[in-house]
């Protein structure tokens, strides 16, 4: 078997939003795509973290986008997923739907 | 329209100790967040975050060398002083019979051994900026500032001085402007404090003069400004020297690389 380093949950869900938000992939939407489809509200540092950790893997690519005085006349970052990025992704899919499959009813055991 | 400005302390922070290598993307998403109608809470809780991740990534890359680095400049120290504390005493030894005769060649002898104990002790500091920033690569500027703030004020100065000198492969003479005239300053004016205070110590000079007031304003001040020109934000740095490359930066590009 080929040895793989498998994306962790936090990276999956960040590269899914990057995914799902296509062009207009940046901090802030990410951040909220992810808060709003999980619940899970991310320190928007702890999303650059991640991005620049799956930056760093060659699975996310980056750009620089406008600044507006908005943002404190600060530039947008906007990423994408690489082609192994999007490899990956579907990897971690594929491994667990065949994890679930047999799992009869995740309800739990009484001991 | 009046946008909302972010708490300005917290940027601060963030642009001095947050450890992502493209700050910028991210304070623009939170000043944007916070002028969408965040609270000041919120921006402060991120702002915290982003530091705590910073300091949880550091350590667990470079938790021990970070750890030994500053061990290995405070156990030199140690060691320095206890040798220098005993090398040197006997200059200190009966002050006043050598006040009796302060133009003497005995009691300028002392104020020159005195001079090379202050030499010395510069010698140390450089010595162990040296040490600390070797066992210590990924975060220079980091471990020198912990190194600063250990200190006396005046080993501030020559820390501040000599970590500049220690670090960075050009050296002095590449030095942003104002930091080269700073430390030029600085370095003076702790001299003659030195010279000051130990012709006061073998009756030169009367001793509680007003001016000592003016010198240590002068040297809170620079030390002050020495830090400031340290920890300005990595943009305004680049900008700083448009001419020569700029210390600092170069600094900043050395530590990221390692």
């Amino acid at each position: 078997m080929r040895n793989r380093e498998f994306v962790g949950q936090h990276e999956l869900m960040v590269m899914l939003a990057v995914l799902r938000l296509g062009r207009e992939a940046y901090g802030v939407p990410i951040a909220a795509e992810i808060a709003a489809k999980t619940g899970r509200e991310m320190l928007q540092g702890s999303v650059y973290a991640t991005l620049e950790r799956l930056e760093g893997k060659g699975l996310v690519a980056s750009r620089l986008g406008e600044a507006t005085a908005q943002r404190g006349g600060r530039a947008k970052r906007y990423f994408k997923l690489t082609a192994e990025g999007v490899r990956q992704v579907r990897e971690a899919q594929r491994a667990l739907e065949a994890l679930w499959v047999g799992v009869p009813q995740a309800k739990g055991t009484k001991s | 329209m009046i946008l909302r400005q972010p708490p300005r302390q917290a940027t601060w922070l963030l642009e001095r100790l947050g450890g992502i290598s493209d700050l910028d993307p991210l304070l623009g998403d939170l000043a944007e967040q916070f002028a969408q109608g965040r609270s000041g809470l919120w921006y402060w809780w991120q702002t915290l975050g982003v530091l705590g991740l910073e300091l949880v990534r550091m350590l667990r890359r470079h938790g021990r060398s970070f750890a030994a680095a500053v061990l290995a400049g405070c156990a030199l120290t140690r060691l320095w002083m206890l040798g220098s504390s005993y090398a040197f005493q006997p200059l200190y030894a009966h002050l006043p019979q050598v006040s009796a005769h302060p133009w003497s060649a005995a009691a300028l002898l002392r104020v020159a051994g005195m001079q090379l104990n202050v030499i010395s002790n510069a010698v140390l500091t450089f010595a162990t900026v040296w040490l600390v920033i070797r066992v210590h690569r990924a975060h220079q500027r980091a471990v020198l500032m912990v190194r600063v703030i250990v200190p006396t004020a005046l080993q501030t100065v020559y820390t501040l001085a000599e970590g500049f000198w220690a670090i960075h492969p050009e050296r002095f003479a590449d030095m942003d402007r104002r930091t080269r005239n700073v430390t030029v300053l600085a370095l003076v004016q702790s001299v003659l404090v030195a010279i000051i205070y130990h012709a006061q110590l073998v009756g030169a000079l009367p001793r509680a003069r007003p001016e000592w007031v003016l010198l240590d304003a002068l040297d809170i001040a620079s030390i002050g400004y020495l830090g400031y020109l340290l920890w300005r934000p990595r943009a305004v740095r680049r900008s700083g020297n448009a001419q020569r490359p700029p210390l600092l930066p170069a600094l900043l590009r050395a530590g990221e690389s390692r």
